[in-house]
């Protein structure tokens, strides 16, 4: 089951608890409230909501008559809207808030013109466990490309542009 | 993309005054579709290196990675927004591009 993230993607997709500077041991924090959900949620394996909207079918609106996008998917089920009675799910989300590091790996080659810099990069974590896609397809090739970069410059080479 | 966003934070000035382009290889294989996203000033010379790439395809090798990808999308590449370590650049005013696959 691929987990996803609730970092905010888009409004502050660094570490929540230093906004706009950079995370440090020493790093002044401000609450990280601003910036992580409000409202918990939690992903769920196939098999998993497969039973639930079992349980809704033939309870409320069923989903063709809902009628909106993407609203019925490809589980066997009639994406009803429920109320079931009766019906009570039982959801435990655990989360450890803590402060803890994270490591970057990071190399650099410095090239002719020290005025412009090329970076090229890659996530390490996973959303699923192994991650051979994704991450670590794209990790695989930053890393032959280390290698063939290693042995360019040990040749006498240097890029244009630092690395 | 918490550590590219915190490196990016830490060495801000650096990279806003120097850096010239990221380059994003995240899914880079996990099907047979390429698939690009980029910031407008790199589709040229993206279209340019993605023509001087040879692709596997059904384990023949008479087609460009630009042919594939071609045939498969029209020549659109994806628009950045988030999703992968290319925000943190973004949001500091530095162009990229992402390759992937699916």
């Amino acid at each position: 089951m691929q987990k996803g993230s609730v970092l905010f993607l888009s409004d502050n997709p660094g570490d929540p608890t230093t906004p706009g500077y950079p995370s440090k041991e020493d790093s002044p924090r401000t609450d990280p409230a601003n910036f992580t959900p409000s409202i918990p949620s939690i992903p769920v394996s196939h098999t998993a909501g497969q039973k639930l909207l079992a349980a809704l079918d033939g309870h409320g609106v069923d989903g063709r008559t809902v009628n909106r996008t993407a609203w019925v998917g490809a589980l066997n089920a009639t994406y009803s809207t429920g109320p079931a009675p009766g019906v009570k799910l039982s959801l435990r989300n655990l989360a450890e808030p803590k402060i803890t590091p994270v490591w970057n790996a990071i190399g650099y080659i410095n090239g002719t013109n020290a005025d412009e810099t090329i970076v090229i990069g890659n996530h390490r974590d996973t959303w699923m466990i192994g991650g051979a896609g994704d991450p670590n397809s794209g990790s695989a090739i930053l890393i032959e490309l280390a290698k063939a970069l290693k042995r360019l410059t040990d040749s006498g080479w240097k890029p244009t542009r630092n690395m | 993309m918490i550590g590219s966003v915190e490196w990016i934070e830490e060495y801000e000035n650096w990279l806003t005054e120097t850096a010239v382009a990221y380059l994003n290889i995240d899914v880079a294989v996990s099907g047979p579709v390429p698939d690009f996203g980029a910031t407008p000033e790199f589709k040229t010379i993206a279209d340019e290196l993605l023509k001087k790439v040879v692709h596997p395809s059904d384990g023949a090798f008479n087609q460009t990675l630009y042919d594939v990808w071609f045939d498969r999308t029209e020549g659109e590449y994806g628009v950045l927004g988030s999703g992968s370590d290319y925000t943190g650049f973004l949001h500091k005013g530095i162009g990229a591009v992402s390759i992937d696959s699916c």
